[in-house]
Parts: structure tokens; C-alpha cells; sequence
């Protein structure tokens, strides 16, 4: 039916008056999009879900019972190359993409012996190419997802395919490379990411925060603050050298709760919120270098800078502290600025301005049931132009 | 002899699923051009405007040629200071700084959804912010989608002769950035004339720390990996520091949602205590 549309598609196409008219092509394709008759390939489709893989429970559990179901009824393994392309498209779903588990299973059902090359000719003309190349297709979605095979896939591949084989050079290709870059990320978060809010936001502020080693992670609860209508907990970042900052501070001039700015921790997208107040305006004097009565030796002299010069000073502003919340609600920020004056209490002076951005933004929002709205809409734009 | 023939005739030029190489390359400059801005044609304008047009023109290139004839006339050679940055590209404010770059996503070409801006900031640092989106047009064969980029211009000499970048003195990449906690990748770009070599690019990660403090990041050019089409290629090669055409940071990390990088300057550093030449096994994987 597929390949139908898509030939009727081809041939409409190559009609002259269709192809004068840019519109009309478009909007044909377009109307085809969007009764979804042509459907990508990798994208599970609900409706056209094989029976294998139509489930209720997916979890890996029954990923791998799946797999031990096809390998006791298909016992000739008649159909195991459109079977393992299925189950590759459907491993998100069953969220075992990270699980050298299950790409153990899938390329468990491959018969051993069966394809290995007897003779040079036979590796030439590169012995069962299906076969390989479903292999390599498993092996591709592997380096997609960041899973380094181990010593058992090695062993397993080298029992189906032999050692001169594609599939093998592409293991040992993966051996190598993979595991220069697993170590890279110098902020790193452990696998499986944890998906707690609050784990997260402790990873996001760590991270941000490294840049000061002297920093200080403390948790406050929102419970203990008199009159906070909201009861979460709030991470706060704030160092010595803030702190000292902050004690210099003139009581005049106001400092600003700004946010909520974005930071992604691994595959999330936290907002935190910054205590910010105005650039220091260092005044350099220069004196009267002709002038030697009263010379000044600069031996015993202490650097006496009233404001120390730390890298909380960024040409924007300066940083007194950090939070996460976890509503990133209002009251959830002036709670934390009455938590952070019991250790500041020049804070109770100074007066603080909250510049908040609203957080709704439609456009953030880039959601599977959004898809079809979505696209539409962008068909509307093309259409228009 | 006959190892030759079995070396041609190995499967590994024709699967496509472990290398990316074909035998007929389309040439780089039959792609569709995407302009933010379409150049003005000559057509539309007057005999007079037209004139004018070709003697600022003139007028600008012998400028240049002239800057470039003096600077062979120096007794020295130009000198750099080891262990300082020199910079590269610096935004500055100026919309000068700004045309330097070309900004291009997967939604240019209909490949995919994203869409990326690159824009001065009120400080006058450039900001490269967009969406990445990973949703895959329904046209039955992309299988992957989503990416976001930004490439620096060919370098021209005057009358519109190539130039490239000569950064053999140097060991370093410096950038001064301020980025949103993602991962990007950092490419310099070694175009040859030739269809083989006119992918060849070395990589390399950034990982940005996010939050409002600027981060300086110090990459050498040892760590670089040798790549054609994207996929790492299996016999790697040093990078030819002489012959650099383009350098470009690309974010294609498979997570969809908003993205932010802001930049200050990119430079290169002669840095005393590196004294690697390259990081990874040079051997030819193919020799049998």
C-alpha cells in the first residue's frame, strides 16, 4: 500500500501541469503527510504494530520474553532479518535502548556457524549480505546510543560471522573509539540517568558551580520559613567569596532575582535562578608620578582592595548566589532569600527586585502528541510561501 | 597480485552502513545554495550603477592587494608570542564580525525540523541559540534528523583568490564561551579541490558548563579526530595545520528542546606544554 502512494506520488510529480505549479505538488504531498499514509521508517507506527511487539507492558522484561517466543517458534529462523529490524525500531519504546542486554538477545538469534566464510573467495564476495548487514545494523544503533559492546558480543559475533568480516571490523572499530569519548564529559552523570527533579537539579547546580571550588551546596525546605505558601525544597549555591562580596555591598542600590535561565543536565532542561546586582565600577587612580615626596614602597604595602576580585565578577553583573527550586515559583524565591539572610544579614537592608521572565514559552514544548500539530502547521508555512 | 585484486574487490567500498564513501561523489557545489540574504544581481541595476559598483569593488581588492604586497616586503617574519591567544574570529559588536559566519540547519535543506539564529548581544558577544528538533520529515528515507550549525566563511585574498588559514606555529584551540550545559562538537574543516578529500574534517567535544560564568575551553589540535561524511574514518590522520579552510561548531546531541551558545572570540595558542603530535594510532587498518 506504501510503496503504491508513494509510486502514485512519483508519477503525479512528473506531470507537466503539476510541475509548472509548485503549489499544487505541495499541496498534494501535503495532504498525503498528513493522513499519514506515507510513515517513516525508524517511527513505530501504533496502528501497523506487529503482533510480536503489540504488548501492554513494555519493559525489558518482556522485550527479552519476545525475543525467546520467536526463537521457539521460528526455529528454521526463516524470518529473523525482518524480525530483528522490527525489534530495533521498537527498543525505544520498550526503553531498552541503552541495554547491551537486549542487543545480546537480538544478536543471540543469529544460528551459530551457519555464516562463516569457509574460503577467501566466499569474504570477497562478502558471504551472506542480509545477514551482515542486520548485524551491522545492530551495531550502528549501539554506537547510536553510546553502548560499548563487551567481550561476550565479540565472542558471539566471531561464532556466527567469523573474523573476517565486516560485522567484526566494525566491533573492533567500536572497541577502540567508543571508549575514548565514554569518559570525556568532565560534568559527568550516572547511567541510568536518574529522573528525580531534585537529583537533577543538585547535578545542575554542582556543575555550575564548579567554576568556584570554594562553593557551598546547601538544601533549604521551605517548611521552615514563616508564611511560604509553597512547600519544596530549594538548592542553593552560594561560596565564601560570595558571601564577602555580598558584605561590601552599599545598602543603596537594589540587587535583582533574575531567571529563570535554562541549563541541561543530561537529557533535561532545568531553570535556575541567579541573585545578581550591578557591575563594579573599580576606579583607577593614578597619582602624581612626578611628584616623589611621599613615595610609597610596595614591599610591606597589603593589597587593600575594599571589594576582592573574584570571578563572580562578569562583565554583566555580579553573582551572589544560585537556586533551584522545585515549583521556580515566586514565593518559592522569596523563601530563599529569607533562608539565605539568616547566614547574609545584610540581605534584610537591601533591597531586591524580582525580574522574572513568564516561564510559559509554546515554542519549548517539542512533544511526540505535538508532532502532528506541529507538522501541520509548518505545511501551512509552506504552503504560504 | 592477487593480493591486490582481493583488496579491490573487498566488500568494504560498497556497504554503505560502515563507510559512508561512495564511488561517484556529487560535487559539493551542485548542492542548493541557501542564502539568509540574496547577493544583488547585476541585472537589476543601471549602466551607471553598475560602473559604480565594479570600481568600489576594484577600489576595496587593490587595497587589499596592496596591504598584502607591503607585508612581503618585511624584513621579519611575522611574529606570534608562544603561550598567548591570538584570536581568530572576535565578535565585537559589528555586524562585520557577524558576516563572517553561515548559519544552517537541517530545516534549510528539508531534512529535519530545526532552526538556528546566530545574533549580537547587547554586551556585543555573538549568541548561536535556536531549537533542535529530532522529529524526522515523513518523506521515507531520512533516518536521522536534527542538527544545528555554524561555519566560518572561505578566506579570500584580494581579487577573490582562496587563502587558507596557516596555523602551523600553533598547537591549541582557545574559545571564550558561555554555553548551556549541552555538548558541541568542534569542527576544522580541510576542503580539497578534489571530489575524495573535500569532506576531510577533524572533530573534536565541547562540553560547555552552562550558567552565567564564561568558560574558557583549551582544546589541542592532537585531540582531533579524523572524520569524512561525519562517521570517524578508520585510518586517522594528523590534522594539516597549513591548509584550513573552515571552522565550525555544529550541536547535533539527539536531545530535543532549546539551545544556547554564547561566544566571545576563537583563537589559537602556541602552547609550551603541549608536545603531542597526534592522540590516536596512525597505522593504515586496510594494509593486509
Amino acid at each position: 500500500m506504501n510503496t503504491l502512494m508513494r509510486k502514485i506520488v512519483i508519477s503525479l510529480n512528473k506531470l507537466p501541469v503539476i510541475k509548472k505549479h509548485a503549489s499544487i505538488q505541495l499541496t498534494i504531498v501535503n495532504n498525503f503527510h498528513n493522513n499519514d499514509i506515507l510513515h517513516t521508517k525508524n517511527e513505530p507506527n501504533v496502528d501497523v504494530t506487529p503482533h510480536h511487539f503489540n504488548v501492554k507492558v513494555k519493559v525489558k522484561e518482556t522485550f527479552l520474553e519476545i525475543i525467546r517466543i520467536y526463537k521457539r517458534n521460528d526455529s528454521n529462523r526463516k524470518t529473523q532479518l525482518e524480525f530483528i529490524q522490527t525489534a530495533l525500531k521498537y527498543m525505544d519504546e520498550f526503553g531498552v535502548h541503552q541495554d547491551i542486554e537486549a542487543y545480546k538477545a537480538l544478536l543471540d538469534i543469529f544460528p551459530r556457524g551457519r555464516y562463516v566464510p569457509e574460503n577467501r573467495f566466499q569474504v570477497m564476495v562478502y558471504h551472506y549480505p542480509k545477514h551482515q548487514d542486520t548485524a551491522l545494523r545492530i551495531l550502528n544503533k549501539m554506537e547510536e546510543n553510546f553502548v560499548i559492546p563487551d567481550y561476550d558480543v565479540q565472542k558471539m559475533i566471531l561464532e556466527i560471522f567469523g573474523k573476517n568480516t565486516l560485522v567484526m571490523k566494525k566491533c573492533f572499530s567500536m572497541f577502540y573509539w567508543l571508549p575514548k569519548f565514554s569518559q570525556l564529559n568532565p560534568w559527568p552523570i550516572p547511567r541510568p540517568t536518574p529522573t528525580n527533579a531534585k537529583v537533577l537539579a543538585e547535578y545542575a547546580l554542582k556543575k555550575i558551580s564548579s567554576v568556584d571550588v570554594q562553593a557551598n551546596l546547601t538544601l533549604y525546605r521551605t517548611k521552615d520559613v514563616p508564611d511560604a505558601i509553597d512547600d519544596t525544597w530549594i538548592f542553593s549555591s552560594m561560596s565564601k567569596s560570595q558571601q564577602e562580596l555580598l558584605a561590601v555591598q552599599p545598602t543603596d542600590k537594589s540587587l535583582r532575582v533574575e531567571g529563570p535561565f535554562s541549563i541541561w543536565v543530561a537529557d533535561y532542561y532545568l531553570n535556575y535562578f541567579v541573585l545578581k546586582g550591578d557591575p563594579i565600577k573599580r576606579e583607577v587612580i593614578y597619582g602624581e608620578y612626578d611628584d616623589v615626596s611621599n613615595m610609597k614602597i610596595p614591599f610591606w604595602e597589603r593589597h587593600n582592595f575594599k571589594i576582592p576580585v573574584t570571578i563572580h565578577e562578569q562583565h554583566d553583573g555580579v553573582y551572589y548566589a544560585m537556586c533551584a527550586s522545585g515549583t521556580s515559583s515566586k514565593d518559592s524565591l522569596l523563601s530563599w532569600i529569607r533562608c539565605l539572610q539568616k547566614t547574609n544579614p545584610i540581605l534584610e537592608k537591601i533591597p531586591i527586585v524580582f525580574k522574572l521572565r513568564s516561564l510559559t514559552n509554546e515554542q519549548l514544548c517539542i512533544e511526540n502528541d505535538a508532532r502532528k500539530q506541529i507538522s501541520r502547521d509548518a505545511d501551512a508555512d509552506t504552503t504560504g510561501k | 597480485m592477487e593480493k591486490m585484486i582481493f583488496r579491490i574487490l573487498r566488500p568494504h567500498c560498497r556497504n554503505s552502513l560502515v563507510i559512508k564513501r561512495t564511488f561517484f561523489e556529487p560535487h559539493r557545489s551542485s548542492y542548493p545554495v541557501i542564502y539568509d540574504k540574496r547577493p544583488e544581481s547585476p541585472k537589476n541595476l543601471t549602466f551607471l550603477q553598475q560602473l559604480r559598483s565594479s570600481y568600489d569593488l576594484l577600489k576595496s581588492e587593490t587595497k587589499l592587494l596592496l596591504e598584502e604586497l607591503k607585508e612581503g616586503f618585511y624584513l621579519l617574519p611575522k611574529n606570534f608570542v608562544v603561550d598567548e591567544i591570538d584570536t581568530v574570529w572576535k565578535f565585537d559588536g559589528t555586524q562585520k564580525s557577524l558576516d563572517q559566519w553561515i548559519v544552517n540547519c537541517d530545516k534549510d535543506y528539508h531534512h529535519g525540523y530545526s532552526t538556528a539564529t546566530l545574533e549580537l548581544s547587547s554586551f556585543g558577544t555573538g549568541i548561536f541559540h535556536g531549537i533542535l528538533d529530532t522529529r524526522l520529515p515523513k518523506d521515507g528515507k531520512t533516518t536521522h534528523a536534527g542538527y544545528c550549525n555554524i561555519t566560518s566563511v572561505q578566506k579570500f585574498k584580494s581579487f577573490g583568490r582562496r587563502d587558507y588559514y596557516n596555523w602551523v606555529n600553533y598547537n591549541e584551540l582557545v574559545l571564550r564561551i558561555r554555553g548551556d550545559g549541552r555538548c558541541y562538537m568542534l569542527n576544522i574543516l580541510q576542503k580539497g579541490i578534489m571530489d575524495i578529500d573535500q569532506y576531510d574534517c577533524h572533530h573534536y567535544v565541547m562540553y560547555t558548563r552552562g550558567g552565567p560564568y564564561w568558560q574558557v575551553v583549551r582544546i589541542p589540535f592532537s585531540k582531533f579526530v579524523f572524520n569524512t561524511k561525519g562517521a570517524i574514518n578508520e585510518n586517522q590522520y594528523p590534522m594539516c595545520d597549513a591548509h584550513i579552510t573552515n571552522f565550525g561548531i555544529t550541536l547535533a546531541d539527539k536531545k530535543p528542546g532549546p539551545f544556547r551558545l554564547e561566544i566571545d572570540y576563537i583563537g589559537i595558542c602556541a602552547n609550551t606544554n603541549i608536545s603531542e603530535e597526534f592522540a590516536y594510532e596512525t597505522y593504515d587498518v586496510d594494509r593486509t
